[in-house]
């Protein structure tokens, strides 16, 4: 627990008992007194949520007007003192009862609701709160990942159609609207200044992703299933209009927008699987046809190259980013992107194409290529690999290559019985080094403690070993390499506190878009009877005893002096503005000297 | 060894940045164990301090001498004042209510203390190179900011300042109300009044300001007077820093404005039941207040520690600690002339009259504010933008001549205080008047 947050709990505790006091304190004072320690701990919840001038006004407005005029208000009542206890007709407590049980009703599903201003999200669902506040619990499930060249973020295409960028730690940075269908393919641009997104209505969106800002909306590209896309690295101050942006569909045709409106390209007889722009601008497309094509876009050239070999069905393909030489800080407001990652290793620095190929006739079995795209050389072959790869991922500093591999369907495996069946059934990430002194290890083996679904994504990042992954229906987890061993980050989604919590805001969704007519309907029900009832205790009061008839005598006669009383002191306000010198005792009116004083009169 | 040890010592001349650069950068406590130091012994010490030139001050007023028998002139009186009032006993009415009471000078004292956090006394470096509230990069040096000498810097300083101020309200009614007294009970009755009623101009007046500077941060202020010069220096300046100041010595409750505590008519007002370090707390929290109010208006209108016209120190002495020393001793000189005139002011009128206080606050203040605030826009369109002050001061000042001669025309009312609730009283018997004829 941070400091913080500890600060946050003891203040929330002070605050509760501070408004608990102010409901059941006797004393009318002592209620106003808590009422004001409760506001001071609101403008302390201010400052922990670094609102500072909310946190001043606060204290200016509720404790140095609100609560002075509740108290003025108790000293002009009878009961000045606070000595006679407050206490209630029946009539008054049942609808202030109702009340108070309707307003908590109302505030325990209105601010758990997803609601939010135009154009902003909902409490529930900002991503960059500030400190004190914990990062997002649970989540949407997403469609597509993507890691972030520059190793600082990952962004995922959700299912409630928002992009979301992640740090690394786990931590919800920025939630980005695409406004319109989900999206269905992420990707970020080489230099990781961008990050794009694409849905299956021919739409792609590109933002800076220190900024948030949208740098490029282009619509009018063929409808279909999109799987993959791609931006280029942007030009310096560029506003996006000389972006290249690329999407690719299940129908293997490319979109590229050069300009507003987009450009077919006939590039695949599959689904596009995967494409990436290189820093100088072409663009890399791999397909279920078994083929990696290279297009110069300029000139419209492209060339082909085999990825894997006769019946060998592609199972996933990846390619990977290839930072530009020289990171372009596009943002000058952002914090500066980290160092380049250093080369990459085994000589492989073009872009690389890896490869998980099954093999035909042998179900349960597949081959892992890892091919450098301009030479056409092997960095990595493994072959005769367990299991149905259903996503590689490769690391963009050319280091590492991941796959997610489901179970052998295992009764129709030959070996399956050589297995131990327990731990085979699990899905499995496996991790292969592409440096060249380990080349031919073993791979490193995260197990996966649940189903992660045929369409599951996993995203492996550079600098140390980091991995997403995003299986079907749930939300993203990531993995880091601590000391050597793989484990799931300390992410709070499968905790059962995330249940928890998650609940209300899912109840208050449902409440709110629904039920906002019945609850102002109720309100004035209320409202209503409240007014009913105090007319009801009025008259109830109207039939008490009175006064008794001396006492209000008494209380009419005014001041109970006699008349004598007063004559023998005459003009007494007359002598305090006499002249300094007279201090000797207000004249006579008889006395001789009351002529002389005559003038000040 | 010794270095880090005297860093609380050197934090309020030189700062953290002055530390660093010679350094004596310690860890982050020790910042903040400085400012402690600062807020727990050289603020009451002061104040010690300011009680007894108020006592000599007023002696002299008064054609005597004042206090002079403990030590050289009396210098250590105000020792002998503290030791008194500790050694006294507390004494707390039966019929009290006992935590109330203890809270209520406590919650005075406090507000007091949390007005002084945001003054900035002096810079932390003599560099500008701290970026404004509200930008996210100031490329030239021009844009930039000398980060100020505060305890703490906030982009709504100014706003927590009248927010801190505005407690001290709670703290009078509380000690009224806890002392089951009457005469304490109508004395914070007439306080909360007072003090709810002159908030208003005290705030109004200081709107001005934050249209010259465009932002509540009084490091902000500080170096907008270091661009345009004093704030002082215009008619709406100068409207608004009476304005200020009448309004802040009506928030102190000194006279001519305390009622509160008016002693020929309710004892001792609120703290008519306070008795040993209670009613000292009382004592610092009222001296404390005076000097953070001197303090605001210095920061405010007078430029903080700069001279007239010039920015000097800043940009010709490098030296931190040497323009710390200057500006901080410029700043202390000036919050002592401030100091002054509210001794003066209190040796010279008279105690106003409750109705009299209330129409002064209502129908003269306020308005003269709110009219005010126009006119500093005026002068921030003409005297400020355009660079024309000699037109700004053609259009504006009249302006301002008239609003207060107008004002102070219509509040004017003749006659005796109105009495409430004369129709119920008993009608004196009518008695033989003096005849005129004679």
């Amino acid at each position: 627990m941070s400091p913080l947050q500890l600060i946050f709990l003891i203040v929330s505790t002070v605050g509760l008992l501070t408004a608990l006091g102010t409901v059941l304190a006797r004393n009318l004072v002592h209620a106003a007194l808590f009422l004001v320690a409760f506001f001071f701990t609101i403008a302390c919840q201010f400052v922990l949520l670094e609102a500072e001038f909310l946190a001043a006004m606060q204290v200016l407005i509720y404790i140095g007007a609100v609560s002075i005029l509740l108290l003025f208000g108790i000293m002009l009542t009878r009961n000045v003192q606070g000595d006679e206890t407050t206490g209630g007709h029946w009539a008054w407590k049942l609808p202030a009862g109702l009340v108070a049980l309707g307003v908590l009703g109302v505030l325990l599903f209105g601010i758990n609701a997803e609601r939010g201003r135009p154009g902003q999200e909902s409490w529930a669902r900002i991503g960059s709160r500030p400190g004190g506040v914990n990062p997002r619990i649970g989540g949407p499930a997403s469609h597509a990942l993507a890691y972030s060249a520059s190793g600082q973020f990952v962004a995922s295409a959700d299912a409630d159609g928002r992009v979301r960028l992640w740090t690394i730690a786990g931590n919800q940075r920025a939630v980005l609207h695409p406004e319109g269908l989900a999206p269905s393919a992420v990707a970020f641009s080489p230099d990781s200044s961008l990050v794009v997104s694409a849905d299956d209505r021919g739409r792609v969106r590109a933002w800076q992703t220190l900024s948030n800002r949208t740098i490029l909306d282009r619509s009018g590209g063929r409808p279909g299933s999109i799987t993959s896309v791609a931006v280029s690295p942007p030009q310096f101050e560029d506003d996006g209009a000389n972006l290249l942006v690329a999407a690719g569909g299940r129908d293997g045709i490319v979109r590229v927008w050069v300009g507003p409106e987009p450009v077919e390209l006939d590039a695949h007889d599959g689904a596009v699987l995967a494409m990436t722009f290189t820093p100088e601008g072409h663009l890399i497309t791999a397909g279920a046809d078994r083929r990696v094509v290279t297009w110069n876009l300029s000139t419209g050239e492209s060339t082909s190259i085999a990825s894997s070999g006769e019946g060998q069905p592609i199972g996933a393909v990846a390619l990977s980013l290839v930072p530009p030489p020289e990171p372009i800080a596009s943002d000058p407001q952002g914090p500066p992107p980290p160092p380049p990652p250093p080369p990459a290793a085994g000589g492989a620095v073009g872009p690389l194409v890896a490869v998980a190929s099954l093999v035909s006739g042998s179900p349960g079995r597949w081959d892992l290529r890892v091919l450098n795209i301009p030479d056409r050389a092997e960095v990595v072959a493994v072959e005769g690999l367990r299991g149905v790869p259903i996503a590689v991922s490769l690391a963009s500093d050319a280091r590492r290559v991941a796959a997610l591999v489901l179970p052998a369907p295992g009764s129709d495996s030959a070996d399956a019985e050589a297995e131990a069946d327990d731990a085979e059934i699990r899905p499995v990430i496996q991790v292969w080094s592409l440096d060249p002194e380990s080349n031919g290890a073993d791979p490193v083996e995260i197990a996966l403690t649940g189903p992660v679904g045929p369409f599951a994504q996993i995203a492996a990042g550079p600098q140390g070993i980091r991995l997403a992954l995003a299986p079907e229906g749930r939300p993203i987890t990531f993995y880091d390499d601590r000391d050597g061993a793989w484990a799931a980050s300390a992410s709070p989604t499968t905790t059962t506190a995330a249940v928890i919590a998650d609940m209300p805001r899912a109840v208050g969704l449902e409440l709110m878009t629904r039920s906002v007519v019945p609850f102002e309907v109720a309100g004035l029900m209320l409202t209503a009877a409240l007014v009913g009832a105090i007319v009801l205790a009025r008259q109830e009061r109207r039939d008490a005893p009175k006064l008794s008839e001396a006492l209000a005598d008494r209380l009419a006669s005014g001041r109970p002096l006699p008349p004598s009383g007063l004559a023998g002191d005459p003009e007494p306000a007359a002598a305090p503005a006499g002249p300094p010198g007279g201090s000797r005792p207000p004249a006579r009116p008889e006395s001789p000297g009351a002529a002389t004083r005559s003038p000040q009169s | 060894m010794i270095a880090p040890l005297l860093n609380p010592v050197f934090l309020l001349a030189v700062g953290d940045d002055g530390l660093r650069r010679a350094g004596l950068a310690g860890p982050a406590w020790l910042y903040w164990a400085g400012w402690l130091l600062v807020f727990l012994v050289v603020f009451p010490g002061i104040v010690a301090y300011i009680v007894l030139a108020e006592r000599k001050l007023a002696g002299r007023f008064q054609d005597r001498i004042g206090p002079n028998r403990v030590g050289p002139f009396g210098l250590l009186q105000p020792i002998a004042d503290a030791i008194k009032l500790v050694t006294k006993e507390n004494l707390v009415p039966r019929s009290a209510d006992a935590f109330v009471h203890l809270l209520a000078p406590v919650l005075l004292m406090i507000s007091a203390f949390l007005v002084l956090a945001v003054i900035p006394f002096g810079v932390r470096s003599t560099d500008r190179d701290m970026i404004p509230f509200g930008l996210a990069e100031a490329p030239d040096e021009a844009s930039r900011w000398y980060p100020g000498l505060a305890a703490v810097d906030t982009a709504s300083g100014l706003l927590y300042l009248i927010a801190a101020a505005s407690l001290s309200v709670l703290g009078i009614f509380l000690a009224g109300w806890s002392s089951r007294n009457k005469f304490a009970l109508i004395g914070s009755m007439r306080g909360v009044a007072q003090l709810v009623s002159y908030e208003i101009p005290q705030v109004l007046s200081l709107v001005p300001v934050i249209l010259w500077t465009g932002s509540l941060s009084l490091v902000g202020i500080f170096n907008a007077q270091l661009d345009q010069g004093w704030f002082l220096f215009s008619p709406p300046g100068i409207a608004a820093f009476v304005l200020l100041v009448i309004a802040s010595i009506a928030e102190v409750n000194r006279a001519p404005f305390d009622l509160p505590e008016a002693e020929s008519e309710i004892i001792a007002g609120y703290h008519t039941e306070y008795s040993g370090m209670r009613f000292g707390l009382f004592f610092l929290a009222e001296y404390l207040a005076i000097f953070g109010i001197s303090c605001l208006a210095v920061a405010t209108f007078l430029g903080g520690g700069t001279l007239p016209g010039t920015t000097w120190p800043l940009g010709s002495v490098d030296s931190v600690i040497l323009a710390n020393v200057i500006l901080v001793g410029i700043f202390g000189v000036k919050v002592a002339l401030m100091i002054f005139l509210v001794f003066w002011v209190r040796a010279t009128l008279p105690r106003m009259r409750v109705d009299r206080l209330m129409n002064f606050a209502w129908k003269v203040l306020i308005p003269l504010c709110l009219v005010n605030i126009l006119v500093a826009a005026a002068w921030l369109e003409v005297g400020v933008r355009r660079g024309q002050p000699l037109l700004g001061w053609l259009v504006t000042l009249p302006v301002l001549i008239v609003a207060v001669a107008g004002f102070v025309r219509l509040s004017r009312t003749e006659g005796p205080a109105p009495v409430l609730g004369k129709a119920t009283l008993a009608q004196p018997t009518p008695t033989p008047t003096p005849s005129r004829s004679l």
